[in-house]
Parts: C-alpha cells; sequence; structure tokens
C-alpha cells in the first residue's frame, strides 16, 4: 500500500510521568476562615471581586464559611496562593495559606 | 446616605447632614483602631521555611496598601467636586466604582479594627461587652460602618437609585442643636 506511515508508539515512563505530574499539581490551599464582623454580603462581594467568581458560586462559598466555619477557596501553586491571600486580606477577610498535604 | 443615580461607571449618592457628618467622622477614627496582623497560615510548620518572608511580604503590603486607601478617600472626600455641599446642608457624593469599593475597604478595616479592640466579641453567640466611656466609641464605629457599608454593597450590587423626592435620607440637615443621636465622638478620645 503506497504511503505507509509506521508509527512508533513513544515510549512513556509511567513512574516518571506520576511524578512529574504531582510536582505540577498545585499544592497550597487559600482558605477563608469565619469570624463574627464580616457582613455576609460584604464577603460575597469581596470573593466575587477577587476571584470573579459569579453570584451563586462566591454565595456558595460565603455560606460553607459562615456555616462550616471555613472554606477551601482556591488550589494553586505557592505564589498564585499567596497573592490571593494578600487580596483577601486587604479586604480584611481571615484568609491563610496552608498545605494542601 | 441614599443613591439617586447611577450614570456607566458613577454613582451618586446624597447624604443629609447628619449621615456626612457621621461618614467623616468615623473615618477620623480610624487611626484608633489600628489593625494587628495574624499569621499566614494556621499551620506554618508545613510551610517551612517559606513562612517568614511570606509573612513580612504580607504585613508590608497590608500597610502599603491601608496607608494608601486611606489617603485615596481622604483626598475624595476633601474633592469639592466629588464631595458637593448641596442646599439645606445636604451633601451630595460621587464615587466610581472603584470608588466605592475602595470607601467600603476602609469602612471594613474600621469596622474590624473596633470589633478587635471590643475584644472580638461574637455578637451572634450573644456576647455583648458592656458599653463603657472607655468602649462606645468602638460601638459607635462598628454600627455606623454596619450602615453605610450596606449602602455602598447595595449600590454596588445594582440596587436602583431613588428619586431624590423618595424617603430614606431624613432631611435632618440644618438642625445643629438636634441631640437626638446620642453624644458626639470625640476623636481624640481614648488615644
Amino acid at each position: 500500500m503506497p504511503g505507509t506511515i509506521e508509527i512508533t508508539s513513544p515510549e512513556i515512563d509511567v513512574a516518571k510521568d506520576k511524578k512529574s505530574k504531582e510536582a505540577d499539581t498545585p499544592g497550597y490551599l487559600v482558605v477563608c476562615w469565619n469570624d463574627p464582623v464580616n457582613l455576609m454580603p460584604y464577603v460575597t462581594h469581596v470573593f466575587r471581586t477577587v476571584f470573579g467568581w459569579d453570584r451563586t458560586r462566591a454565595e456558595r462559598h460565603m455560606r460553607e464559611v459562615h456555616e462550616k466555619g471555613k472554606s477551601v477557596l482556591v488550589r494553586e501553586q505557592f505564589e498564585k496562593a499567596e497573592f490571593y491571600v494578600h487580596q483577601l486580606r486587604k479586604f480584611a477577610l481571615h484568609a491563610t495559606l496552608e498545605t494542601a498535604e | 446616605m441614599k443613591l439617586v443615580s447611577r450614570e456607566a461607571d458613577r454613582l451618586v449618592f446624597k447624604l443629609s447632614k447628619r449621615e456626612h457628618e457621621a461618614l467623616m467622622t468615623t473615618l477620623r477614627l480610624a487611626p484608633l483602631f489600628p489593625r494587628g496582623e495574624s499569621p499566614i497560615s494556621r499551620d506554618s510548620t508545613k510551610l517551612g521555611e517559606q513562612v517568614p518572608s511570606a509573612q513580612a511580604d504580607l504585613d508590608e503590603a497590608l500597610a502599603d496598601h491601608r496607608l494608601e486607601q486611606t489617603e485615596a478617600i481622604t483626598r475624595l472626600l476633601t474633592d469639592p467636586k466629588r464631595c458637593t455641599k448641596m442646599g439645606a446642608g445636604a451633601w451630595k457624593l460621587t464615587l466610581t466604582v472603584s470608588d466605592a469599593d475602595r470607601l467600603l475597604q476602609v469602612l471594613n478595616e474600621i469596622r474590624v479594627g473596633a470589633w478587635e479592640k471590643l475584644g472580638r466579641p461574637d455578637f451572634e453567640e450573644g456576647s455583648r461587652p458592656e458599653v463603657t466611656e472607655e468602649n462606645f466609641l468602638c460601638f459607635w464605629a462598628f454600627q455606623l460602618t454596619d450602615v453605610f457599608e450596606g449602602q455602598l454593597l447595595a449600590a454596588l450590587d445594582g440596587e436602583e437609585p431613588e428619586s431624590e423626592s423618595e424617603g430614606g435620607t431624613e432631611d435632618d440637615s440644618d438642625s445643629e442643636s438636634d441631640s437626638g443621636s446620642g453624644p458626639k465622638p470625640d476623636p481624640d478620645a481614648g488615644k
């Protein structure tokens, strides 16, 4: 058959690939903790402003903070997670940077 | 304080004389309620050697941010083009959306600072610190920021402007002798 192309499958080192993916996985969590001072609509507003979320998503996280004491907002690489903590703290929310483990 | 018009990026509020005084006094109280810093992480041990520099970066960023925001709001509220005295003692405050957001942040800093100075009470859980001469300004600021923040949030959330003739901001503007709102706070008290 004319034009036959021989295809060679790439050798995949599964173990190495898995290790590489783990290294790429964002390992830092931005957590917002409940406090009895920030108004609920304010917290929703801040989440929408900082993350650009729609109202539904922002309110879901706000309720989680209020009802469960905390909400994991995003999981990111260190620099980006740190950036979000800075933004949330600028609005006086109690946000911290935690490792995902 | 009520939203009276919204044009593109501009929000126009009308404040009675008493509301204007309350807003300005609240903002002047900011130095009385310096914010305490808190750790960047609840479990710093897991963040390891990154913690000291991350904490220092955060503290520096917040200090700079608070100073910039406060200065920007002070400039805005003393700019006669943005904060204009109208007839009968009322005031017109014109804010861009970003100004409104900035004012919201500054007020919330004061609110949280006042709450920290009150000992971080959980009002929802029934904590009711006794009002004293020393802390009444904290309560005052806490309540006032609640009111102003609510109005700014409603406006930022797309609330329809009220017509100027509608209720909401009573015209108590010229009643200099009005003493019905309780003691006037002294911004220098508690320093």
